[in-house]
């Protein structure tokens, strides 16, 4: 678990090293970042806009997490039922995959959503 | 035809292939709430759109990326000057998405009918701006002699971009109920079809009204369809598209019905921008601030790598995104992983 967050924050610090690194020009040895500020803009727009992001990703974060926890508390669906959906064969070429996913092709009509629909487990 | 030329023309193709790509999945987004009663109709709606709908989004970033390279001067007047309406539309962005991934994920109705309303009023709301944005690039802006613009919020909201708003959104609408025609069965096909010509008398209303207004009020915009008249034939050539569109629809030809809704979008765009043209954006105090193809373009190298990139990745992303929609032709089927 502790992987997921250190991938993260490798991503973000190779990132911070290169924004950081760069100052203070904002295009390297032609333009300084204090010089590329939008002089239409004002502080507290920047700022009120920053903060609601912030606000609007720290909620769908904290969605994600629950929707994540809800699919790891439920777990993989059992064998037999991933095995009644499962293709007879790997589809080897583009024309088959084609043909396969045609109109009605696999005559299924409709197939309900069953982990879904018909237990909810509660984190 | 010069190079700004070219990438002008290149520039309002990929415009117009966003409203007629992310148009269609905004309209099913606008009609969701009205013509989806079920829960099974509901998914059936979102499950239309969603092999697609992330892709066709894309469209508009590249059309930021060709404004950024092509014509500097324009993006950076335009996303300082719009600033807090360019967040506005990133909000309702970043709403839509979140709702089409977070709804069917969890099995509760309430949890479901909180994001279908996301899902809907973001979909109403992004078109809305999109069409305001545009009623305001048609109506030029306060641009002083640095390209700075000064507009608050509220000047944004005239009328006229309020009624090219509105005209945008029934005509997304429009375009949605085009394509679900092709997508839905049974009842909820048959309330659709019920729809299709009552959303086109709305959208025709509003259209001939904004062309009228634009015509009286746009003295830019009418003078140069005066000195020039032949791309009269775009307005006309939309027109004609509405009309074919109504009668393969009713003929159940759904799908030359909703190739004909693309093509009206495209011209109605395209006889905007030749109204526009030379003008990139037009100041609203001074015509000598105007930025055009040629005072806010990049350097000619710039534009002919750009182009070189442009006649390689086109018909590319062109053939891949015809293979996608080929792969999913025909009736929506909800299976085990769908949305």
């Amino acid at each position: 678990v502790i992987n997921v967050v250190l991938t993260e924050t490798a991503i973000i610090a190779g990132w911070w090293t290169a924004e950081t690194g760069r100052q203070p020009w904002i295009v390297w040895q032609l333009l300084k970042t204090e010089d590329a500020v939008s002089p239409a803009l004002s502080t507290a727009e920047v700022a009120t806009t920053l903060a609601i992001f912030i606000v609007l990703y720290t909620l769908l974060f904290i969605l994600f997490l629950y929707l994540l926890n809800g699919f790891i508390q439920r777990g993989p669906a059992p064998l037999e039922e991933l095995e009644a959906h499962a293709p007879e064969s790997v589809p080897d070429t583009f024309r088959e995959i084609f043909r396969r996913h045609g109109p009605r092709a696999s005559g299924a009509g409709v197939v309900e959503q069953p982990p879904l629909d018909t237990s909810e487990v509660r984190p | 035809m010069t190079l700004n030329e070219v990438w002008f023309v290149l520039f309002v193709l990929i415009i117009a292939g966003y409203l007629i790509l992310d148009g269609f999945d905004m309209g099913v987004g606008i009609v969701h709430l009205f013509v989806a009663k079920s829960d099974r109709e509901r998914r059936l709606l979102l499950n239309s759109i969603g092999p697609v709908w992330d892709g066709n989004g894309v469209w508009l970033v590249l059309g930021g990326g060709v404004l950024f390279a092509a014509f500097p001067l324009v993006y950076a007047s335009l996303f300082s000057g719009f600033y807090i309406a360019f967040f506005l539309v990133l909000l309702v962005i970043i709403l839509r998405t979140a709702s089409i991934e977070f709804r069917s994920k969890r099995p509760n109705p309430r949890w479901r009918r909180t994001w279908d309303i996301v899902f809907s009023l973001s979909s109403l709301g992004l078109a809305f701006m999109l069409g305001v944005a545009f009623g305001n690039i048609m109506s030029g802006v306060a641009l002083d002699e640095q390209g700075n613009m000064d507009e608050s919020l509220i000047d944004l909201l005239s009328p006229y971009a309020l009624l090219v708003g509105v005209t945008t959104v029934a005509m997304l609408a429009l375009h949605g109920l085009f394509y679900l025609t092709m997508k839905a069965e049974g009842d909820l096909e048959n309330r659709i079809r019920l729809l299709v010509p009552r959303a086109g008398v709305i959208f025709f209303v509003l259209a001939t009204a904004t062309v009228l207004v634009t015509a009286l009020t746009k003295e830019e915009i009418r003078d140069r369809y005066l000195d020039d008249i032949w791309p009269i034939i775009f307005p006309a050539a939309a027109l004609g598209a509405l009309i074919y569109g109504r009668f393969m629809v009713l003929a159940g030809r759904d799908f030359r019905a909703f190739v004909a809704s693309a093509a009206m979008i495209a011209l109605l765009l395209i006889s905007g921008a030749v109204g526009m043209y030379p003008n990139l954006l037009i100041s609203s105090t001074n015509s000598q601030y105007n930025l055009t193809i040629d005072n806010a373009a990049s350097q000619s190298n710039t534009l002919t790598v750009m182009l070189i990139v442009a006649i390689i990745g086109i018909p590319l992303v062109l053939l891949y995104t015809a293979g996608v929609y080929y792969f999913f032709r025909g009736k929506t089927v909800l299976e085990p992983d769908s949305y």
